[in-house]
């Protein structure tokens, strides 16, 4: 009887072409990578991507604690459960070595991201929700990774905040202001029992400018030392590691310059534009946007995931322009202190009309199609 | 003055939008959306009905209903208005040629009768939304009388609700384009990836709440 349902369950969520869409091709290689001579095999994507992520990794590490390792853990563990579980349903043979990291970047790297972008030693349950509604919600329900019209990562991020935005507003003071560095014990029962109460936690230096309006700059700055000198002690480092690592899968030709230079770009022009050195009203300058929050992380390796980003070169541009624009206009007047999330999932579910306004060719089979209705 | 009715606008677009804050206009949104084409048509008609009957409604309730307080009469009115704005708005579209506009002679108990053939389903449906303006139209309509705006004010929020709901119904018709080159698992086919989607959509606009103000 049971065997009965769970094969039923098993026909309904099966996908109709044999289950081998997890290969190699599933990468996410743009079409720069795909016309090289020798194309980039899933595992050496992977790689790629993950030695990318690793310093800016490590600098968050090195100021936040060792939450930022057990968050990465964490989440990537649920990923690939979560992983399994909907291989389980959509496939008939389900292996550990579909699963396994080499066979797919979208495997680890959707876990990576929510890890980062969450409070590090955040419980194990959060975790389990974002990375769970990304590859069950974000993935799998549209029929794998090619398929998802936004950034899987980014839903599950943005699911979380919107159902505990407590939980995600709790980050703890960076090492050098404030003594907080924890043990890896400590960071273990935190993750396992639930956040420590006790916990020195500071507003981001994006919370702390969002809710301090009306302020001279200078004198928010002096009043909070975790600000730093740009982007706020931590973020800066951080943001400068990932653009590092962004500059790294630019040379291996992992994604092309037009998404992060666009993005980059918007975002500078816009902050100069409103940005009067006076007001913290007037947001901050454009090196603080450049260093802080989420940026580099989101021009570099959230926007220029290849499935949700129009795939012609001007489509990447207004679309890299749209996440900038975004991004400063959430930031300097929305409820939300970072708005990469939200940017992303806006400019991604807006890809395909970009794509057919700046592409000809696919404007006339878009139209062709209507014409055949 | 002129920044203050810009983030009416934009309030109306996005954090107010239609179909995506209030969920209405589904109808015409699950009725369009099936082409890029009939999505673009159907916004741009929709927002002027849309535009029109709200105008009109703000108009009557500022110079009719409430100087007498006859404003419990205020939803029978816009369901008028609503009427007469569709009607004078089908029979300009029945002057456009025919290759453009196929000239729809039923009356509107006809259309349900009509609506099991499929070659004419769409046209029909499309007639009946244009002709009952879909629940945006009065769910717009009450929404901006609810705020007390200005005549002015009034026209920025229909403006900013008309171009949101045409943008969602324009964007969502190219999402469901790229949607049918897919597999999607049986389970999710059709209308529940559709769903889905648009729960999305709805998501992702939450994060600009707060953004007009």
């Amino acid at each position: 009887m049971a065997g009965e349902a769970a094969n039923e369950l098993r026909a309904a969520f099966a996908v109709a072409r044999p289950p081998s869409r997890i290969d190699a091709s599933a990468a996410p290689v743009k079409k720069a990578a795909q016309s090289e001579r020798t194309p980039a095999s899933g595992l050496q994507v992977t790689r790629r991507l993950i030695y990318a992520l690793i310093p800016g990794s490590l600098v968050f590490t090195a100021y936040f604690g060792a939450g930022v390792l057990t968050n990465v853990l964490v989440a990537c563990f649920w990923a690939l459960v979560f992983e399994f579980l909907a291989l389980l349903l959509t496939s008939q043979s389900p292996s550990f070595a579909r699963v396994s990291p080499g066979s797919d970047p979208a495997l680890l790297i959707p876990g990576w991201l929510i890890a980062l972008g969450l409070p590090p030693g955040s419980p194990w349950w959060l975790l389990a929700v974002a990375s769970g509604t990304a590859v069950l919600l974000g993935k799998h329900a549209f029929g794998g990774t090619r398929n998802s019209p936004v950034n899987p990562a980014m839903l599950g991020y943005a699911v979380v905040l919107l159902c505990y935005p407590a939980m995600l507003s709790s980050w703890p003071a960076p090492s050098g202001v404030e003594f907080s560095m924890r043990s890896w014990l400590a960071t273990a029962i935190w993750t396992l029992a639930g956040p420590d109460v006790d916990a020195i936690t500071m507003a981001t230096p994006l919370d702390l400018l969002r809710h301090n309006s009306g302020y001279l700059m200078a004198d928010l700055f002096t009043a909070s030392p975790q600000l730093g000198a740009a982007g706020g002690v931590g973020w800066q480092e951080a943001n400068a590691a990932f653009l590092l690592g962004g500059i790294a899968l630019l040379r291996y030709r992992l994604i092309t310059w037009h998404i992060p230079g666009a993005l980059l770009l918007s975002l500078t022009v816009l902050a100069a534009l409103f940005y009067d050195e006076g007001s913290s009203t007037s947001g901050g300058s454009p090196f603080f946007h450049l260093l802080s929050g989420g940026t580099m992380l989101a021009a570099f390796f959230i926007a220029t995931e290849p499935n949700t980003s129009p795939r012609n070169a001007r489509g990447k541009l207004l679309f890299g322009a749209l996440v900038g624009a975004l991004i400063f206009l959430i930031r300097t007047c929305g409820d939300y202190p970072d708005g990469v999330a939200w940017a992303v999932l806006l400019a991604n579910l807006c890809a395909p009309t970009i794509e057919r306004l700046t592409d000809p060719v696919i404007q006339e089979s878009v139209s062709a199609r209507d014409e055949a209705r | 003055m002129i920044a203050e009715h810009l983030l009416l606008v934009i309030g109306g677009a996005l954090t107010a939008n239609l179909t995506l804050t209030y969920l209405t206009g589904l109808d015409v949104l699950a009725e369009t959306t099936h082409s890029v084409r009939a999505a673009t048509k159907m916004g741009v008609r929709v927002g002027i009905g849309l535009f029109a009957s709200s105008l009109l409604g703000c108009m009557v309730q500022r110079f009719v209903l409430a100087p007498y307080e006859l404003t419990y009469l205020q939803l029978p009115a816009l369901v008028l208005i609503i009427g007469a704005v569709c009607a004078g708005m089908r029979m300009y579209l029945e002057r456009i040629p025919q290759s453009e506009q196929p000239p729809d002679e039923r009356t509107a108990a006809s259309c349900e009768a009509l609506c099991d053939a499929e070659h004419a389903r769409p046209a029909v449906y499309q007639q009946a939304i244009t002709l009952v303006g879909g629940s945006a139209t009065i769910a717009a309509a009450l929404l901006i009388l609810r705020a007390e705006p200005t005549l002015i004010q009034s026209i920025a929020l229909s403006v900013g609700m008309a171009a949101g709901l045409a943008t969602v119904l324009i964007v969502f018709a190219d999402l469901r384009q790229r949607l049918d080159h897919l597999l999607i698992p049986r389970a999710f086919r059709g209308a529940p990836v559709h769903l889905l989607l648009l729960g999305m959509m709805a998501l992702a606009l939450s994060g600009l709440s707060g953004i007009a103000g």
